[in-house]
C-alpha cells in the first residue's frame, strides 16, 4: 500500500488530531493568582471531584484516541469468532458422493467417519454438511448438529465423478462466505483419477482446518467395462470392448454384448492385475436393437469386484436417418457448391430455406449460408434474430455485402482489400490472373475444424478476401500470410458464427474446388451442431447445450425442457445412466450416457501427495502457525489424515478502527466545547 | 443679567468643574501620576473643588478656645456668631489642631499586591493614605505611617513637622508588597508603641478571623483611639468577573500562602460572593458595635467617594 493511500492520508490527519487537543488544552489557564484563599476552602473539595471527573472522561477520550491511531498504524488482527456470535468455528464436512464410493465399504466407512466428526464437534460450531460430486449441492437444514446427522442420513453415493480441482474452487467459494474460522473435514478415497494436472490447483485459501479423512481401503478391487462403436452401416456394427482390472489380482470375465435384454454375443476374456482387455465384436447385426447396444460382465472369477455400476456400457446406435441442414437461399453457384460439399456426407441433406421466412424453429439449430452478401435487409434482420436466440451458423461472406447492416454484423469494413498484379490493376471478378494470390499463414491446431486438417489447408490459395474487424471473444481459426483473419468463430448474442471472409468463387479462392471444401463444411456442421462427439459417449453429470427449437428426451422418453424453453439454447445436464434422444426439425440424435469410466479406477492417490495437497492448502495461509496432525483412522482400514490445525482466524480491523477513531475524535471535540467548555483566548 | 441668572451660570460653572475634578479622581487616571504627593494634592483639590462649604472640614475632635485672629489666620476660621455678639474677630480652635495624632496604618503583605485591573489593592491603599497624610497635613496635625505584613516592616512616627508627610510620601512609594499577614500581632505591636491619643487609619484587605480582630481594636479603642477601617478589596475580589467568565474549572494560587485551590465555576458564581459578602457584613457589623469608622473600598471606586464616605460616617458618629 502506497503512503500516497487515502487511509493513510487520513492517518496523517489523526496524527494532527492530538497537536490540535493539546492546544485546546492550553487555552485552558491552568493557574490564576487570588488574594487569598480564605473563603476558596470549603468550596475547593467539591469542585476539584467535579473537576476530576470531568477531565477523566477527557483523558480517556483522547487515550484511546491514541491508542487507535497506534493499533491502525499496528493494523491489529482480531480472533473473529469472540468478537461476532458463539460460534467457534464453521465445520465444512464435504462428503464425496461420487460413483467411486459406492465400492465396498467406502460409503459405510464415510458416514462412521462423517459421525465421528459429528461427536466432536462443539455445540457452539456451525456444521455444513456438503454433498460433493459433479456438483456440490448443501442439504436443506439449520446448522446444527442435529441437522446436520439428518441431513447425512440423505446422502448417498450417486453416479457422477468428482474432481477435485472444482472441488477446490468449491471450498473457496464457501469460505468466502463465512466470518468465522473454517474447519474443512473433506471425507473421499482419494481416488487418483480425481486429481488436476497441477496440484497447485488445489491450493485452498482462508481456511485455519483442513483434514482429509480417506475411506480407500487396502485390497479394493473393481472391474469396469467401456465400449466403442467401431463402425455402423446396414444393420451392422463393429464394437469394440475394454475390460480394465483394478486390482492386485488376475482374473477372468464374460463380457456379453445384448440388445434390448436379449444376448447377441458373448466373450470370455483373461485379464491381468492392474490391467486391461480388449475384445472386438464383429458384424454385429443391430436390427434387433432398437436404439442401443449394451456391453456388460455377465460373470467373473474375481470375488472383488465391488462395484457394479461400472459393470455396463451402453452403446447408442445411429438411425440411420439423415440429418437435415438449413441453406439459406442465396447466391446460386454458392448454394450449389455447399450443397455439394454437405450431401457429399450420406448422413447429411441440405433444405433450402428462404430467408423471409427463417427462425429458429425453421432452421433448427444450425444454418448454412453460402453468399451473405447476396441477402437482403430483411433476411438479415431474421438472422440476426435467430443467431441471438442461441442459432448457429456458417456464413460465407461473400462478395461485398451490400446491406450496411450485414456488415456491422459480421465486423467487415466496406472497402474491398484487393491485391492487383502490376499490369493488371482494377480488373473485374472475372478475371482471377489479375490479383496475386496469398498463402495461408497462422493456423489454429487446436480447434475441431482444423485439427486434422491444417496441412489441406495450406493448400488453398486466396486471391482475394473482405477485411474481418475482429474483437474480443472472437477466434481467429485461419489467418493469411500477411496476417489477416481468413476464418474466424464469434459469438453473436447466444449463438455461433464461424465466418469464412472470402467467396465460394474461383476468382476469390480455390477453396470451392480444393478437397478440403467437403471436409471444411461438414466439419462446420458437426462443430457448430455440437455433434462432432456425437458417436463417442457422454458420462453421467455432463451437460450439453441443446440448440433451439430441438427437445431433449431422458431415457424413459420424457422431455427435460419446458416447451417455453425450446425456443432458446440451453444446457442440460445428463443425470441418469441410458440413452437421451436429441429430437429437431433437422433430425434424432441418440446420446448414449454412460458411468465416467475415471470412476471406475478407484486407486487412491499415495499418502506424499496428500500431504502435499495439504501443506500447499496450509502453508499458504497460515504459515506461523500451521501444525501437520497425522493420524490413523479408529476403523483401522481408512487413514484420517488431519493437518494443519491454525486456532487463528484472523481478519483486519483496521476499517473499523479508522471508523471508531473518527467517531472518537467527533464525540472529544463535541465533549470538550460544550461541558468542559474551555476558555478560548480572544 | 440680574442676579439671579448670574447665579446659575455660577452653579452650573461649579458643577462642570466638580464633574471635571471627579473624572480626574478616578483610579486608573491617579495610578498613571507619578507622585503621591501629586496624588494626594489632586485628590484633596480635587474633592473640594466646587465645594461651597464642606460641613466635614478638619478632624479634630473636641473644641478647646478661642483666638484672637491675627494675620496670618486662616478666615475661614472666624467665628462669625462670635463677631455678630462681640464685634470681634475670633477664631475657633479645636484640641486636635494642635495635639491630634492621626496613625496611617496600612496591610502590605502579599494579598495585598492583588490586583485584577491597572491598580492593586495596595496602591489603592497608599493613595488613601496619602490623602489622608495631605488633608492632616493641611490640617496641621501629626501624622505618622506603619507598614505592616507579618510584621512591622517600617514606621514613621506622628509628628506635625512639615517633612513627616515627605517621610510618609516616600515610604509609601517605596513600598512593594510583602508576604504573610499577621495582622493581630501587628496591631498588638503598634498597641503597645503607641502612646499617645489619636486617630488610627487602618486600610486593609482584612483576610483574617474578625473576632481576633475585633478583640485587638477593642484594646487601641481603650487607649483613646478613634479608629477607622478601611475595607479595601479588589472589584475582582467582590465580584470575580474574570473567573465566573471562565466555563471550566480553575486553579486559583493564595498569593500569600501559594495555596493552589480548585474551584468551579460555579462555585465562584454562587458561593464564593455570599461568603465574601457574609465577611465585609461581620466586619462592619463588628466596627459598628465598636464604635469604629469602617468604610469598604473598592479599588474600582473612585477616590472622592470614599473621602465622602469617611467623613459622611465620622460626621455620623459625632
Amino acid at each position: 500500500m502506497s503512503l500516497l493511500a487515502p487511509v493513510f492520508l487520513a492517518g496523517l490527519l489523526a496524527v494532527v488530531l492530538p497537536w490540535w487537543l493539546h492546544r485546546l488544552s492550553r487555552d485552558n489557564p491552568p493557574l490564576q493568582d487570588f488574594g487569598s484563599s480564605m473563603f476558596l476552602q470549603a468550596g475547593e473539595t467539591t469542585s476539584s471531584k467535579q473537576t476530576q471527573l470531568r477531565y477523566k472522561k477527557l483523558f480517556s477520550l483522547r487515550f484511546l484516541l491514541l491508542a487507535l491511531l497506534a493499533l491502525l498504524f499496528a493494523e491489529p488482527a482480531l480472533q473473529l469468532s469472540k468478537l461476532i456470535g458463539t460460534s467457534d468455528y464453521r465445520q465444512i464436512m464435504i462428503v464425496d458422493t461420487s460413483l467411486s464410493q459406492r465400492l465396498g465399504d467406502r460409503w459405510p466407512t464415510t458416514i462412521e467417519l462423517v459421525g465421528q466428526q459429528l461427536d466432536d464437534v462443539s455445540a457452539s460450531d456451525e456444521v455444513f454438511i456438503v454433498s460433493a460430486s459433479h456438483q456440490f449441492q448443501q442439504p436443506e437444514g439449520d446448522n446444527s448438529v442435529t441437522a446436520a446427522r439428518e441431513q447425512l442420513a440423505q446422502l448417498k453415493p450417486g453416479l457422477t465423478r468428482l474432481n477435485y480441482g472444482q472441488l477446490a474452487s468449491a471450498i473457496d467459494s464457501l469460505v468466502e462466505q463465512s466470518n468465522l474460522p473454517v474447519a474443512v473435514h473433506l471425507f473421499t478415497d482419494t481416488q487418483a483419477t480425481a486429481m488436476p494436472a497441477r496440484l497447485s490447483d488445489l491450493t485452498l485459501d482462508g481456511i485455519d482446518r483442513f483434514t482429509i479423512h480417506s475411506t480407500a481401503a487396502a485390497g479394493e478391487a473393481n472391474l469396469a467395462i467401456t465400449g466403442q462403436l467401431d463402425y455402423s452401416a446396414d444393420a451392422m456394427a463393429d464394437i469394440s470392448v475394454i475390460v480394465a482390472n483394478y486390482s492386485d489380482v488376475s482374473t477372468e470375465a464374460t463380457v456379453q454384448l445384448q440388445a434390448d435384454d436379449s444376448a447377441l454375443d458373448a466373450v470370455n476374456l483373461s485379464i491381468d492385475a492392474n490391467s486391461s482387455a480388449v475384445h472386438r465384436f464383429t458384424k454385429v447385426d443391430t436390427s434387433q436393437a432398437s436404439n442401443a447396444l449394451e456391453v456388460r460382465i455377465a460373470a467373473s472369477t474375481s470375488q472383488t469386484d465391488q462395484l457394479a455400476e461400472d459393470n455396463s456400457w451402453l452403446i447408442a446406435l445411429p438411425d440411420g436417418a439423415q440429418t437435415e441442414v438449413s441453406l439459406l437461399q442465396s447466391n446460386a453457384l454458392a448454394n450449389r457448391y455447399a450443397t455439394a460439399a454437405i450431401e457429399s456426407d450420406p448422413r447429411y441433406m441440405t433444405r433450402t430455406l428462404e430467408g423471409e421466412n427463417l427462425s429458429a424453429s425453421s432452421a433448427g439449430g444450425l444454418l448454412v449460408i453460402a453468399d451473405a452478401s447476396a441477402l437482403t435487409d430483411r433476411s438479415t434482420t431474421k438472422l440476426k434474430q435467430y443467431l441471438n436466440d442461441g442459432g448457429n451458423a456458417l456464413i460465407v461472406v461473400g462478395a461485398e455485402p451490400h446491406v450496411a447492416q450485414m456488415r456491422s454484423l459480421l465486423n467487415v469494413r466496406s472497402a474491398t482489400t484487393r491485391q492487383p498484379a502490376a499490369n493488371n490493376a482494377g480488373n473485374t471478378d472475372n478475371q482471377p490472373s489479375t490479383f496475386r494470390p496469398q498463402s495461408i499463414g497462422r493456423i489454429d491446431d487446436t480447434h475441431p475444424m482444423t485439427a486434422d486438417t491444417s496441412s489441406n489447408w495450406r493448400s488453398v490459395s486466396v486471391l482475394r478476401h473482405l477485411p474481418l474487424t475482429t474483437s474480443e471473444g472472437d477466434r481467429v481459426i485461419v489467418e493469411l500470410a500477411d496476417g489477416t483473419p481468413l476464418l474466424i468463430e464469434r459469438s453473436i448474442g447466444d449463438g455461433r458464427v464461424l465466418v469464412l471472409a472470402s467467396a465460394l468463387k474461383s476468382s476469390w479462392n480455390g477453396l470451392a474446388v480444393n478437397p478440403l471444401f467437403v471436409a471444411f463444411m461438414v466439419g462446420a456442421i458437426e462443430h457448430l451442431s455440437g455433434f462432432e462427439n456425437a458417436s463417442l459417449d457422454r458420462s453421467v453429470g455432463d451437460s450439453i447445450s441443446v440448440p433451439p427449437g430441438a427437445q431433449l428426451l431422458n431415457p424413459a422418453g420424457e422431455p427435460i425442457r419446458d416447451l417455453s424453453d425450446i425456443k432458446r439454447k440451453g444446457r442440460v445436464v445428463l443425470s441418469e445412466r441410458g440413452v437421451y434422444t436429441l429430437r429437431s426439425t433437422t433430425g434424432t440424435e441418440l446420446l448414449s450416457v454412460n458411468t465416467d469410466s475415471r470412476e471406475s479406477d478407484t486407486r487412491p492417490i499415495n499418502s506424499d501427495k496428500i500431504a502435499q495437497w495439504q501443506s500447499a492448502s496450509t502453508a499458504e495461509n497460515n504459515a506461523d502457525t500451521a501444525s501437520e496432525d497425522q493420524a490413523d483412522n479408529s476403523t483401522g482400514s481408512s487413514t484420517a489424515t488431519a493437518l494443519t490445525d491454525n486456532n487463528r482466524h484472523t481478519k483486519s480491523l483496521w476499517p473499523w478502527l479508522l471508523a471508531l477513531l473518527l467517531v472518537l475524535a467527533l464525540c472529544e471535540t463535541l465533549y470538550s466545547h460544550r461541558h468542559l467548555r474551555i476558555k478560548r483566548e480572544a | 443679567m440680574n442676579a439671579s441668572t448670574r447665579s446659575a451660570d455660577s452653579r452650573s460653572s461649579r458643577q462642570s468643574q466638580a464633574d471635571r475634578s471627579r473624572e480626574l479622581l478616578q483610579p486608573k487616571l491617579l495610578a498613571q501620576l507619578s507622585s503621591l504627593e501629586l496624588v494626594a494634592k489632586t485628590v484633596v483639590d480635587g474633592f473640594f473643588t466646587g465645594m461651597h462649604r464642606s460641613p466635614f472640614f478638619g478632624f479634630s475632635q473636641e473644641f478647646a478656645e478661642y483666638k484672637a485672629y491675627n494675620d496670618g489666620d486662616d478666615p475661614r476660621f472666624i467665628d462669625w456668631n462670635v463677631y455678630a455678639r462681640t464685634d470681634r474677630t475670633y477664631i475657633k480652635r479645636y484640641l486636635g489642631e494642635t495635639n491630634t495624632a492621626i496613625n496611617l496604618i496600612v496591610d502590605v503583605s502579599a494579598s495585598m499586591g492583588y490586583s485584577s485591573g491597572e491598580v492593586s489593592k495596595l496602591r489603592y491603599a497608599k493613595f488613601i493614605c496619602a490623602t489622608l497624610a495631605y488633608l492632616a497635613r493641611k490640617q496641621h496635625d501629626a501624622v505618622g505611617a506603619t507598614l505592616f505584613d507579618d510584621k512591622i516592616r517600617e514606621t514613621v512616627p506622628p509628628a506635625s513637622h512639615p517633612d513627616t508627610l515627605y517621610r510618609v510620601l516616600a515610604m509609601l512609594e517605596r513600598t512593594e508588597a510583602g508576604s504573610g499577614t499577621q495582622i493581630n500581632e501587628s496591631l498588638q505591636h503598634i498597641t503597645s508603641t503607641l502612646s499617645k491619643r489619636g486617630l488610627i487609619f487602618m486600610m486593609s484587605d482584612f483576610y483574617c478571623d474578625t473576632d481576633v480582630l475585633k478583640r485587638n481594636l477593642e484594646v487601641l479603642a481603650q487607649h483613646g483611639h478613634e479608629v477607622a477601617l478601611f475595607h479595601i478589596l479588589d472589584a475582582g475580589e467582590l465580584e470575580p468577573v474574570s473567573i465566573r467568565e471562565m466555563r471550566s474549572p480553575s486553579t486559583l494560587k493564595d498569593l500569600e500562602t501559594g495555596n493552589e485551590v480548585k474551584v468551579t465555576a460555579d462555585f465562584m458564581r454562587e458561593d464564593y460572593p455570599a461568603r465574601i459578602a457574609a465577611h465585609i457584613k461581620a466586619l462592619e457589623k463588628m466596627a459598628l458595635r465598636c464604635g469604629f469608622a469602617y468604610v469598604p473600598c473598592n479599588t474600582a471606586q473612585p477616590l472622592d467617594d470614599v473621602m465622602r464616605q469617611f467623613l459622611l460616617t465620622r460626621q455620623q458618629q459625632r
